[in-house]
């Protein structure tokens, strides 16, 4: 029933925090510069990569006569693992090239519904793992186990932001 | 190769590289980046930051 309310509460949420970005979006003129489009390009590219390899290795790893990973995680989900790892390198990569957010784009806001997307997810995950609801038959499911991914992707992005954050700092202040 | 003339010409003016990019539309990154030499800017950005610090292309970033 908890599970429930933070969903609708998350869903909710969301909807207001895309609408808020939309309308500021449209209110101010906020583009990429040319040297941030560049490496967008090449962490677009890291990203497929990425995508595309961990596919492959989906594939061996969902063989029945070598790992066969169906026993332990439904195929939706490993398809799930492997798209939100490529779209978190993407990411990753952005924020590690300064590339991340446009000109002159501070990025609060973006780490404030991290935040919350981390903590949200974070709560359910640990209540699914402590009680171990987070196995269906047995496996990890895309139902029970995307807010765990969810939540461990967004970390990344968020540790990455705060990392670059500081060390733009650092460089301001030399 | 570091452009110290690009970042002299910077501190004369008194500008800080956040200054400077907001003149060029640009990125603090991308200023701080040409400064060091890890980016080579197109055509266009280069005379936006000519413009800005009141010098010449060949004042800035020809080396003879």
């Amino acid at each position: 029933m908890k599970s429930d309310f933070l969903g609708v509460f998350l869903l909710i949420f969301l909807i207001i925090i895309t609408f808020s970005m939309i309308r500021r979006r449209r209110s101010e003129s906020r583009h990429y510069d040319e040297m941030q489009l560049k490496l967008r390009a090449a962490a677009y590219q890291t990203g497929f990569y990425v995508t595309a390899l961990g596919s492959l290795l989906l594939i061996f790893l969902m063989d029945e006569d070598l790992v066969n990973l169906n026993r332990f995680a439904d195929p939706s989900f490993s398809v799930f693992v492997v798209l939100m790892t490529g779209i978190i390198t993407f990411a990753v990569t952005c924020i590690a090239k300064e590339a991340f957010f446009p000109v002159g784009g501070g990025g609060n806001t973006y780490l404030f519904l991290y935040t919350v997307i981390v903590v949200l997810n974070g709560i359910l995950s640990i209540r699914r793992i402590a009680d171990g609801s987070i196995f269906e038959n047995g496996r990890i499911t895309f139902r029970t186990g995307s807010g765990l991914v969810c939540a461990m992707s967004f970390l990344a992005v968020l540790i990455a932001i705060l990392i670059k954050k500081a060390q733009a700092e650092d460089e301001v202040a030399e | 190769m570091k452009n110290l003339k690009m970042k002299s010409a910077r501190a004369a003016k008194d500008l800080s590289q956040e200054q400077l990019a907001k003149l060029c539309d640009v990125s603090r990154q991308t200023i701080s980046a040409i400064e060091k030499g890890d980016y080579n800017p197109t055509i266009n950005l280069c005379i936006a930051i000519c413009r800005a610090l009141d010098k010449t292309l060949d004042e800035l970033f020809w080396d003879a």
